[in-house]
């Protein structure tokens, strides 16, 4: 520790600390633009100029570590001069634009030539121009406005991971560009608008449309992952202008994904759905709220006495709150049913039994970012969860190791010490072989065998291992036994467990006790009801689908659209109507997003989020939960007279606090008997999400849909099936499948496996794929 | 149709030289054998960089491609538009300038009927101005393809340059 | 003896009717001095330069419009008379979408025109304006820029007089 003095205030601070952080941590303000806390210290803005006594000139703050005994200060007359003419330097080339920046009213530049600037320039020369050009469509650039600080660079290296940004040329031309004419490619590239101090670069949706001083400001959840990073919603006269993020260490420290930043463009969208809806014989019919719910609840009366309670389904959306999962549970039991699920992205269920209370992970970004070693297990982490890959690449930066174990070879932004990509098939036998497992089909080659081993030996000797496993793992055909393998895996590492979830609040569902086998705090059912895949399987007469698109959201659609075309009654309570919905549905209530109505999100750490909203509900809709209330009330159904959602919560937490099932936790290989299939000569189906396609509003946001990559029509083959197939890369094919067939385009990639067809889903494209064989025939 | 184009591939004896290259730096340090590289590249592609190349480059050294770009648009020697046969760099810089190589570059502008940045119609002579080059004791003086002429005058400029425009290149 | 005069005075003031007769001077001087009447409304009485009547939106002399949308004016408006609202045009450019005044609300400050940037708002010298309906006291941008095209030439001539006071 040493001593120094800023301003007067005598201060204790560590040795090898900027000037500039202890300052701050002091509140003692110094000017800067190209410092930033998260980032690494460039030093070349100059700004934070300080006096430092015996100093000749002044020092920059943000590159000065302290020493003993320095007597710093910020205020004086030669601090300030010094100030104010790097100020005047900056200003040389700037334009005077502010009134139509969009950055005009929080722009540091503009603030800091306030207070730190003179009022007028000895510059009479010509400004000089830059050319702007097209980084994609979240970021409008006005590179005249650029003042070189280089936090967009910085940011590109250190935390999106990818630099898409450098400064080019040199002297009076420099500029900050992308590679010629490429667009940032970065699935961060958000946060650029955010630690931007100028108007170089903007957000482009929110282009003039509003400013910063006139928008209200609500605290939010982005539900679209796991992680439900916080933002706020910055609204004017009901209307979402723009999220910005919201500072939460615990969660997404400053950052947020593009996803969660520019989702908000769905919510708006055309295709909200404005009214109750009944389809009659003559048509769709419009109704009130009140005829709706009356309409609806003898519907569904009459169809199960018709019928047996049993012929009834529920499913919902992981992406809802709590307190509507906890309602929905409510809801579909109180019918006498337990066919209620959200793991709309699952198909094996073999091991509910032994599954914990929930699925949370029992471990905090804090346990990510100090792991020396770090195994992801069957996930596109960087798709699934953007922000998470900055927790490992801080945890590289502290010296751990990454490995990679995928069905496919995802490309990461971060550096990965050993990877092993297999066919998915062949998942389970390579877990299995890392943990010394016998009785395998010995399927794998020796090579990869002695890789497995490898990355387990090097495993076993680092300190803290981290495994992370996401949706290759749950929606794989033996998930369950991976799952077992797993728990065996960690147990033998004493490595921590992470579970990346389907949607963002698959722990509050199972919490809630929207799963067939369990109904709230894990109380356990009388009699198993259906999966959602199964309930699809069987053809039942009635379901109840609330906040899903099946045919964009499961995980087979096709057995889903079919279930739903024979039912007698669907009750779809959704924020959007559809062409395909109109085509199953038989009454659509719409419903609020999570902008319009408050709730709570329970994330992969087990952390309980509240969000309130931001705007009233559009046209008729209502939130979710007051919808299943009324629902539940004109069903005549026990307590569910609630006045608030708060009161829900209430009474969920209290139901939750007296479970007896909270260390619920056998799942281990004498629970579960594991199943190994081999390798068939088939191409085997890999399906994925595009990451900006994951739910109804991000795929109504047209921002994210220019930006999504994996969401055209094609389908993605290794080189050596392409030629055992004698196919070529761009050739238009059909996939049949039964009676159904997909019109693709075909994409040759050296990054898919072997035996593999890998192709995406939540698109149009693929709404009608089915579990079973599929085919490849030529155009 | 996707059309893929056929990637531009460092030829082996340039990977080679760079890989000899790359021992000199750290491991994590890629990023050191750019300018090396580039200028390899430069010389292997008639004495100017496309764009293939810078990808072909951060490819190799396995780097972001606009690690690549930010450099070679740094150095004026790395050239990213067509230059003739013939490079001619005239100093214009304070000694020079004294002894009048403003004066010369005119002259030679006159002279091969071009700018200062610009290619002869016949594709052999690139004119441009150059940084002090070092030569101020026998001011004024220029590069010609990588040799020192230096003690200019107007007779002695335009014999060089007859020579280069005769396909001489001294 | 002062007080005796004093009292002899007022007896003959009274008994003259002499306050009268200065009043009706007065009416006399006036009957021969110039007439200061004015004719409303035939005749209108000359107004400053710096009057501020009913507000504008000014053009530039190729026809575009100068608004750019930043929404000082509506900010700095202590009235709150002015809604705005803007989005990008199709050429790029910062545009308002919706530019409305409040007759009603509006105080005629004048601290909008201080405020922009452009001189896009600006008040007239304008004080004779009606409305009908309701509804209308609403200046929609078209009924602001129609204003200022009606008294663009008077406007430059206010703008040139006042210019050192500016």
């Amino acid at each position: 520790m040493v001593k120094i003095v800023i301003d007067g205030h005598e201060l204790q601070a560590s040795a090898g600390d900027m000037i500039i952080e202890v300052a701050d941590a002091a509140d003692i303000y110094i000017p800067r633009f190209c410092y930033h806390k998260k980032l690494s210290i460039a030093a070349n803005c100059r700004m934070c100029l300080v006096d430092v006594a015996n100093n000749g000139k002044s020092l920059p703050a943000c590159a000065t570590p302290v020493v003993e005994g320095m007597q710093i200060s910020t205020k004086s007359a030669k601090a300030l001069y010094s100030q104010r003419s790097v100020m005047e330097f900056l200003l040389i080339n700037h334009p005077l634009d502010c009134p139509i920046c969009d950055q005009g009213g929080e722009c540091e530049l503009q603030d800091l030539s306030m207070g730190y600037g003179w009022d007028s320039s000895k510059f009479t020369e010509e400004k000089r121009v830059v050319a702007d050009y097209n980084i994609g469509p979240f970021i409008t650039t006005n590179m005249t406005r650029c003042i070189h600080c280089t936090r967009c660079i910085r940011f590109g290296k250190e935390i999106a991971g990818v630099q898409d940004l450098g400064l080019i040329n040199r002297g009076d031309d420099v500029e900050v560009r992308t590679y010629v004419d490429e667009t940032v490619k970065s699935n961060l590239s958000g946060n650029l608008i955010d630690i931007c101090p100028v108007g170089a670069l903007n957000s482009k949706p929110y282009a003039f449309q509003a400013r910063s001083w006139e928008l209200k400001s609500t605290a939010s959840i982005a539900p679209h992952d796991c992680l439900g990073a916080n933002i706020f919603l910055h609204t004017r006269e009901q209307k979402i202008f723009r999220v910005v993020s919201k500072d939460n260490q615990q969660v997404n420290d400053i950052w947020l994904s593009d996803r969660d930043r520019f989702s908000y463009l769905g919510i708006q969208h055309s295709e909200r759905l404005p009214k109750p809806y009944f389809k009659e014989s003559n048509g769709w019919i419009e109704k009130n709220w009140h005829d709706a719910l009356t309409l609806t609840s003898a519907k569904l009366k009459i169809n199960i006495d018709k019928y047996t309670p049993k012929q009834v389904a529920g499913i919902i959306s992981p992406n809802s709150t709590f307190e509507e999962l906890y309602l929905f549970n409510k809801l579909i039991r109180a019918l006498g049913t337990n066919n209620i699920d959200h793991r709309i992205r699952e198909q094996d269920f073999s091991d509910q039994e032994f599954q914990p209370l929930s699925p949370t992970s029992m471990m905090s970004a804090d346990d990510l970012q100090t792991s020396d070693g770090i195994l992801i297990v069957g996930s596109n982490i960087g798709v699934e969860q953007p922000l998470l890959t900055i927790d490992i690449k801080s945890a590289i930066g502290n010296g751990a190791k990454i490995y990679v174990i995928n069905p496919i070879d995802h490309k990461f932004n971060f550096d990965i010490a050993e990877k092993i990509i297999v066919n998915s098939a062949l998942l389970p036998q390579l877990l299995a072989v890392m943990g010394q497992y016998d009785g395998l089909p010995g399927e794998l080659a020796n090579s990869i065998v002695n890789e497995a081993r490898s990355i387990f030996a090097s495993l076993a000797n680092c300190k803290k291992v981290s495994i992370v496993t996401g949706a290759h793992l749950y929606q794989h055909k033996h998930a369950s036994t991976m799952r077992v393998l797993l728990i065996e895996l960690q147990k033998q590492l004493s490595a921590k467990l992470m579970y990346l979830t389907q949607g963002a609040n698959s722990t509050g569902a199972w919490l809630a006790g929207c799963i067939p086998h369990r109904t709230t705090a894990g109380e356990i059912v009388s009699s198993n009801g259906l999966s959602a895949l199964d309930s699809f399987k069987e053809n039942l007469q009635t379901y109840i689908l609330f906040g899903i698109e099946p045919e964009l959201d499961c995980l087979y659609p096709g057995n889903a659209m079919n279930a739903l075309k024979q039912a007698s009654l669907v009750i779809v309570c959704s924020p959007y109507i559809t062409e395909q919905m109109l085509g199953y549905a038989d009454i659509v209530l719409p419903i609020a997003t999570f902008a319009e109505t408050d709730g709570t999100y329970i994330n992969l750490f087990g952390s309980k989020q509240k969000t309130s909203p931001a705007i009233l509900p559009i046209y008729d809709c209502k939130p979710g939960w007051e919808v299943l209330r009324d629902l539940g009330n004109s069903l005549d159904i026990a307590g569910m007279e609630y006045q608030s959602n708060q009161e829900v919560y209430q009474e969920v937490t209290d139901v939750l606090q007296q479970t007896k099932y909270s260390n619920r936790s056998n799942l281990n290989k004498t629970t579960k008997s594991l199943k190994f299939v081999s390798q068939s000569a088939d191409l085997n189906l890999l399906l994925e999400w595009p990451e900006n396609s994951v739910d109804c509003i991000t795929r109504r946001s047209y921002a994210l849909q220019q930006a999504n990559t994996f969401s055209k029509p094609l389908a993605y083959i290794n080189p050596e099936d392409a030629d055992r197939l004698s196919l070529i890369d761009g050739e238009q094919i059909i996939l049949v499948q039964q009676v159904c067939e997909f019109p693709l385009t075909l994409s040759v990639e050296q990054y898919v496996p072997k035996n593999c067809l890998y192709i995406p889903l939540g698109i149009e494209a693929t709404s009608n794929l089915t579990e079973g064989k599929i085919e490849i025939k030529k155009c | 149709m996707i059309k893929k184009q056929k990637k531009y591939v460092l030829p082996e004896n340039l990977q080679n030289k760079i890989d000899e290259n790359l021992k000199k730096y750290p491991s994590d340090h890629r990023q050191s054998a750019i300018l090396y590289a580039l200028r390899l590249t430069q010389n292997d592609n008639g004495g100017w960089i496309r764009e293939q190349h810078m990808r072909a480059v951060a490819d190799y050294l396995k780097i972001d491609y606009i690690a690549v770009y930010e450099v070679a648009t740094f150095y004026s020697m790395l050239k990213l538009k067509p230059v003739g046969k013939s490079l001619v760099s005239v100093c214009d810089n304070i000694s020079c300038k004294l002894k009048g190589a403003d004066n010369l570059l005119s002259f030679i502008e006159e002279y091969l009927q071009i700018k200062t940045g610009e290619t002869t119609s016949d594709g052999l002579i690139t004119l441009e101005r150059a940084e002090c080059l070092g030569a101020c004791v026998n001011a004024p003086s220029m590069i010609v393809n990588d040799e020192y002429q230096e003690n200019l005058t107007k007779d002695k400029v335009q014999q060089i340059l007859d020579n280069l425009s005769n396909g001489d290149n001294h | 003896m002062k007080g005796m005069f004093k009292y002899m005075l007022f007896c003959v003031k009274c008994f003259t009717l002499w306050e009268l007769l200065k009043g009706l001077f007065i009416t006399l001087k006036y009957l021969f001095k110039p007439k200061i009447t004015i004719q409303y409304p035939e005749a209108k009485t000359p107004i400053s330069d710096r009057f501020r009547g009913l507000l504008a939106l000014r053009r530039y002399e190729d026809g575009s419009e100068r608004c750019i949308a930043c929404k000082l004016c509506e900010y700095v408006c202590p009235a709150r008379a002015i809604v705005i609202e803007s989005k990008q045009s199709e050429d790029g450019s910062r545009r308002t979408t919706k530019y409305d005044i409040d007759m009603f609300k509006c105080i005629n400050c004048g601290l909008c025109e201080e405020a922009c940037p452009v001189d896009a708002v600006v008040v007239t010298p304008v004080q004779h304006y009606h409305m009908q309906e309701r509804g209308e006291n609403i200046m929609t941008k078209e009924k602001l820029l129609k204003v200022g095209d009606m008294y663009e030439h008077d406007l430059q001539k206010r703008i040139s007089n006042n210019n050192g006071d500016r």
